[in-house]
């Protein structure tokens, strides 16, 4: 067992174990967001693809927590890898300037991890998703611009809208930092956790890295991933009406 | 000369104080912010028999929409009433859920029920209401007038 520390911006980020990514190389960025879409997503997939804890990211802009982890404490941003997959996510709601802090951090360790892709794969709030049953999903990339690659998934490029949190960051940062981003958003509840567009964003993320994720079981529990789910919806909940999360409903009147 | 620059050197010192103090009662109001906040009343949610669903409220100017997340309730068994500006909505669990098997800090926690009490801006006319149930989520329309 290794160990290895790293200070990037105001974030510890610890290895406790080597690794080294196949290539291309894929990290899956997941923070609370709408509909929980893809912190649950990151937990499925970290699970179903057997991804190690590797490492963690801590700071003393958190909140004092840490996870447990069959008897060892963990940060409460986990790291885990395998094969061509990077998973980096949290259930802990973060306050939004720390939230962005550590988008920006996050793609530097990509940059020293020689990290391919930075995908973000995230929910969209619809107002009718009561009575959707084919969930769309959209994308949006750092470059800009249609791109035949990510449309292979069956994803549709965003024309336009506004995007509020995490994947705003990631894709503002990404840019200027040259870092290919990549954000799938799939249509879902905006306060309610989604295991189902979850799976559909999954489905995607699949066909576009030909990593393959069966998302049978996701679809199987979402009840009880939902049920489980709703103390961490509702911080996130708390967090992104401080964000004003809801203004991703709208529409910009300049297009 | 040495008039004008010790009129300076006052007038910046007053300045200062100035915004020494101003920064003093913003902290001073920042942490008595705070403080009330730690030392308040805390309300601390468990788990029991009976949990909270997740709601959310939406105006649609002629009526008020209401959705409440009742995952793995059994439809049959979901009740929605009024009274006065209150709305409260229950459901039984398809099966009590153990938590134990969650975690075992939760051994002996079985859940079984979702109830809340959810306050309405008025008093609501039941004959201009309308519920429907989809996907495990209650939908509550209750038109204004």
């Amino acid at each position: 067992m290794s160990y290895r520390e790293e200070w990037l911006g105001n974030f510890r980020f610890v290895e406790y174990e080597e690794f080294k990514l196949e290539r291309p190389s894929v990290l899956f960025v997941a923070l609370p967001d709408t509909g929980l879409v893809g912190v649950i997503s990151a937990s499925y997939m970290t699970s179903k693809l057997g991804l190690s804890e590797v490492g963690g990211v801590d700071s003393p802009y958190f909140p004092p927590i840490t996870v447990i982890h069959k008897g060892f404490s963990r940060p409460p941003v986990r790291i885990f890898a395998g094969g061509r997959v990077m998973t980096v996510f949290t259930e802990v709601s973060l306050l939004p300037d720390v939230q962005a802090q550590l988008i920006t951090s996050l793609l530097d360790y990509a940059r020293l991890r020689g990290v391919d892709y930075v995908v973000s794969s995230t929910g969209i709030p619809a107002h009718n998703r009561l009575d959707l049953d084919d969930l769309r999903t959209f994308y949006v990339t750092s470059v800009g611009g249609r791109d035949d690659f990510v449309e292979v998934g069956g994803a549709r490029m965003l024309e336009s809208g506004l995007l509020i949190g995490p994947s705003a960051v990631l894709l503002k940062e990404g840019a200027r930092r040259r870092v290919k981003v990549l954000i799938l958003l799939t249509e879902s509840f905006l306060e309610f956790p989604d295991p189902e567009a979850a799976a559909k964003g999954l489905i995607v993320f699949s066909k576009i890295f030909g990593v393959k994720v069966d998302v049978a079981d996701l679809i199987e529990q979402a009840e009880i991933i939902k049920l489980r789910a709703r103390e961490t919806m509702k911080q996130a909940a708390n967090m992104m009406s401080a964000m004003r999360k809801d203004l991703e409903y709208g529409m910009p009147l300049h297009m | 000369m040495s008039d004008s620059i010790d009129e300076f050197f006052k007038r910046l010192e007053k300045k200062l104080r100035e915004i020494e103090e101003s920064i003093r009662k913003d902290v001073e109001k920042l942490l008595s912010e705070s403080r009330s906040e730690v030392m308040g009343p805390t309300k601390i949610k468990t788990l029991g028999e009976v949990v909270e669903p997740l709601y959310t409220m939406r105006d649609m100017g002629d009526r008020l929409v209401i959705y409440v997340d009742l995952p793995y309730a059994s439809e049959g068994t979901i009740d929605v009433r009024f009274e006065d500006n209150k709305m409260i909505i229950s459901a039984e669990l398809k099966k009590a859920l153990s938590l134990n098997n969650w975690s075992e800090r939760y051994k002996g926690i079985e859940v079984k029920q979702y109830k809340t009490v959810i306050d309405l801006p008025f008093s609501p006319n039941p004959e201009k209401t309308k519920i429907r149930v989809k996907k495990g989520v209650v939908e509550v329309t209750i038109f204004k007038t």
